[in-house]
Parts: C-alpha cells; structure tokens; sequence
C-alpha cells in the first residue's frame, strides 16, 4: 500500500474482560490461584522425562518492577517444588502484598543422562506471555537427550463473526474519478453485512532439533460471497489454504534456521511487510536480543500472487536494554519487477524498482501502566524502465507515535496514535492512472491491508502468525 | 484504500481524518472468546466528499 497522508489519528480502546484473571493470559498447561493475596502456579511439564528426587530442579523467581512499583511489592515469597513421580507438576507459591499483576520466572531444569548432566530446558526471564515456554523446552546445545521421541502437536482456532459496515470501501481498481475523490467507493450511506467463518489448524512433528510446523486454514467463508464458498454453502475449494509450512532446525541454544513457507515481519510493528512468503530466516537469540535475516520470494511463490519477481531481503534486531527498555532497528531491501509509472505525456512506462527502508522502533512501560510507543521509517527507491532510458528515484518517511494506557486490574486499555508520512504533492496523473515520474514521494508500504477502520477488526486474521502456541494435543511416538 | 484516491485541489489538505476504534473483549472460557468491535472514521480535508464511515462487529472465537 503506498501512503499518501500527511496526519492521521487513531483512537483505539480496548477492554479485556477475564472469567479469572484478566491480567495473567495463561495457558492451559499453567494452572493459577490466588488466595490471601498468594499467586499459586502449578507449571505442569509436559517432557517425556518424568520429574524425580534425582533431578536438579533450579528455580527462580522475580517480581516485575518490584523495586520501582509500589503495587507490585513483594513482601514475602516462598518456591516450593513438589519431586512426585506420579505427578509431574511443578507448584511455585509466591507471597505478595497484592496481587501479582506480572511476573518474571527462571527455571532450569537438568538431570544425569547416559552423557553427563543433560540440561533439559533453562528458561529465563520470561514473563506472562511466554509461560509456554515451559511447557516447550528450551533445547541447549549438547544437552538433547538421546533418542528424543517423535512428538505431535495439535492446536488451533475458529470464529463466526458478523461485521456491518458503513460507508466503508476500497477504490482500488474503481478508475471512475468521482469515486477516486470520494472516501468511499460506494453509494453515499451504502452498508454491507457479512458473516464470515474462518478456522486455523496448526500441526507440528518434532524430533530432537528439527521441527516441522504448518498452518491449515478452513474457511475464511464469507455467507453470500460465492468466490469464498459462501454462495455455494461451503462447497467450494476456495475455502481451503494452506498458510504455513516450514520446517525449524535449532541449531544451539542460540541459533535456528527456518525454511519454507512461514509469516514474516519487517520491523517491530510489521508496518513495512507483514506477509507469508516462502522464504529462509536464520535467528539468533540471547537473553537480552534477537535478531533474525530473513530471505524471501513473494510474487510466484505465495498464493494469489502474480508472477513478478518481488524478492525480499530483511534484517531485524530487537533489543532490551536496562528494565523493559524496547529497542527495534531494521532494515528492508525489496526488488520488483513490472512497475509502470506516468511520463510528462501521461503515457505509463514499464520497468523494475529498487526499494530500501530503514527504520527503528522504541518503546518502554512506565509505572505498569503507560507505554508510549515510537517508529520512524526512511524509504526510497530507485525504478529503472525495461528500456533503461529512463531512471527515476524517491524518497519518503513515516513516523507514527503511540500511547497506550493500560488500567491492568481492571483489564481497560487505552490507546491513542498518530501516524504522519511525507505524502504526496501532486504526483498522481489521473489520466494515466498512475504515479508521475519525477515527483514521486509517498511512503511504500507492502502490507496488504489498509490501516483504517482496520484496527479493530478480524481483516487479516488469515494474515496472523497461525494458532495460539498451546497445544491442545500431543502425541509422542 | 489510500492508493487510488485523489487528493481535493481545493482544500490542498494533507489531513486525512480521525478514527475512533472501540474493542470489547470476554473470555467467556478459557478457551472461548467474545469480542465486540466498533469503529469510527471521519474523513478530513483531503477527501472531496467527507462521508463518515463506521464498522461494527460481532466475534466468537474458540481457541484450542
């Protein structure tokens, strides 16, 4: 999507309302209690390696913020671990003043193996939203066990949403110019009703350090739409897509390698590309960093596209620094072929476009409460006709600040956003239907969404990274 | 959206306008989610014809 605004504002609140605790989004596998102001955890390992006496279970514990925030004091804490073999659960009790609204856990857990101490998983510094990782172990290097079982895992997610929208169009491929003028494609107060079902179905085979991952989406049916199966009542093959397969292969305890089809990201906020292509990441990790560079071929290679060469090479790192300092820099080179934009005759020319975006991406929360949130992108591009006579080259920014103000106990966030882009000055020839060569300075952006009115909805849900990470079945052979 | 649309000549604004978005969402289960989504736009100077645009809707989600 190229962007032409200037300004645009964006007001986003949300409240999460939770049957438990609204704060702490737990897995399943991690039960949580709190009683007399205590947090209870029962972690439950799912390992082939069934908890003993023998094993040396090392756990540790922190209260996010405790030092700086005066509601998360902790007054007292206790670590209890229960060394059942019939039950493999690990039960952590913490004592706080109030309640814990978040927190920070290692473990690590390691045990005699046929090769020494076999360190099964050390998981630090993670927080409530990536508690799964106990119950997907960390593998570090020379540590794997011996024989490791072929392990299954199953998850996923479906919804039936019913969407009504005013007003509400794209004029994309409309030439008309009064429609082009206007916000909205359609008739004035034009409205539409959609019911739309869509299903994910996420399936992973692991063995020792290479897994396979893959994303089945069902669905996507849109009622009364017959290119999406609705009008035929489902029985269409449209409503079929395969969404992910790529296969992992850890390499130690800091690197990985992916390969096929997979999602991918640009930048911190996905505002540049946010796609699946088929492509080759390699990801390096640490306990303060991650970085991955990512090589990827999106026209010909990913479903719906057509056959131009749009070859992408990305390199992202996203570093914490000090107490939940947020740094992200990136940068982004996309080649494209079969680009036409308007001469001075308003003829359109043909050719290929070299595309560059640099960027970095900072956010902190401050008090637990309030994070404000900042991006800014340099883009330009240089476009060369398939006669090589005429070159052109742009240049363009964006730069978009958020704020978000998150009332935890209560669940109740707020979020207000602006986001500015250099814009365009006339660089649009209405009779060409194209961009003009030599004037073009509006920001790129690949992502195939728009960004209003889409906040707030399930568009692009098919687009999301695949299934909650929990699986709901697992099966070791 | 943005790609094809044609900026005012008479205005020469670059303001594209103001979205307001309300979300609303329950964890019925554990596993079950209802969300409810509003949304709110007003176009700005830079639209010739400033229809305000809204959406609304209606998600139940199972997650397993």
């Amino acid at each position: 999507m190229n962007l032409r605004s200037l300004s645009m504002l964006l007001f986003f609140v949300s409240l999460n309302l939770s049957a438990q605790n609204s704060n702490l989004r737990i897995p399943e596998e991690i039960e949580t209690r709190f009683e007399n102001q205590c947090l209870t955890l029962n972690l439950i390992d799912n390992s082939e390696h069934l908890i003993s006496c023998k094993d040396n279970l090392k756990i540790q514990y922190l209260m996010k913020d405790c030092k700086t925030d005066e509601e998360i004091e902790m007054a007292e804490s206790i670590a209890l671990t229960s060394c059942d073999k019939n039950r493999k659960n690990i039960n952590l009790h913490f004592k706080t003043s109030k309640n814990a609204l978040s927190i920070k856990l290692a473990v690590k857990k390691s045990y005699e193996g046929k090769k020494g101490i076999i360190t099964e998983y050390d998981v630090e510094s993670i927080n409530e939203s990536n508690l799964k990782a106990l119950s997907e172990p960390k593998i570090l290097s020379n540590s794997i066990p011996v024989e490791q079982p072929l392990k299954f895992e199953f998850s996923g997610f479906a919804f039936v949403e019913q969407e009504r929208t005013t007003n509400f169009g794209s004029s994309e491929g409309n030439t008309t110019q009064t429609a082009l003028s206007d916000f909205n494609s359609h008739y004035r107060d034009s409205t539409a009703n959609t019911t739309s079902l869509l299903s994910n179905m996420n399936f992973k085979l692991a063995k020792d350090r290479t897994q396979l991952t893959s994303v089945l989406e069902l669905g996507e049916i849109y009622f009364g739409n017959t290119a999406s199966g609705g009008g035929l009542g489902g029985r269409s093959n449209a409503v079929y897509e395969l969404r992910n397969f790529f296969i992992t292969q850890t390499m130690n305890e800091n690197m990985s390698l992916d390969a096929g089809l997979m999602p991918l990201v640009s930048d911190t906020r996905g505002l540049v590309f946010n796609d699946h292509v088929t492509a080759i990441k390699l990801s390096y990790t640490n306990s303060w960093s991650n970085t991955n560079l990512w090589y990827g071929q999106a026209a010909a290679h990913r479903p719906g596209a057509a056959k131009n060469r749009d070859v992408y090479l990305n390199l992202k790192s996203e570093l914490t620094l000090g107490d939940d300092y947020h740094l992200g820099v990136f940068a982004l080179l996309r080649d494209l072929a079969n680009e036409s934009f308007a001469n001075t005759s308003s003829v359109t020319v043909p050719g290929n476009s070299i595309y560059r975006w640099y960027g970095l991406n900072f956010n902190k929360e401050f008090f637990n409460r309030f994070t404000p949130d900042f991006t800014l992108i340099y883009n330009d591009g240089d476009f060369t006709s398939q006669s090589g006579t005429v070159k052109d080259s742009m240049s363009a920014y964006l730069a978009d600040l958020k704020l978000q103000y998150s009332l935890k106990k209560s669940g109740l966030n707020f979020t207000a956003e602006s986001l500015w882009t250099s814009g365009e000055k006339g660089s649009y020839d209405s009779t060409a239907n194209a961009e003009k060569l030599n004037h073009r300075d509006r920001f790129h952006s690949t992502i195939g969404a728009t960004y209003l009115l889409t906040l707030a909805t399930s568009d692009g849900a098919d687009d999301s990274v695949g299934s909650p990470n929990r699986p709901s079945l697992q099966i070791q052979i | 959206m943005l790609r094809s649309m044609e900026k005012n000549s008479t205005t020469n604004s670059d303001d594209l306008g103001q979205e307001y978005d309300f979300s609303l969402l329950h964890n019925i289960t554990p596993s079950t989610e209802l969300q409810f989504d509003f949304a709110y736009f007003q176009p700005g100077k830079y639209f010739t014809h400033k229809d305000d645009a809204s959406l609304t809707a209606l998600k139940l989600k199972f997650i397993f």
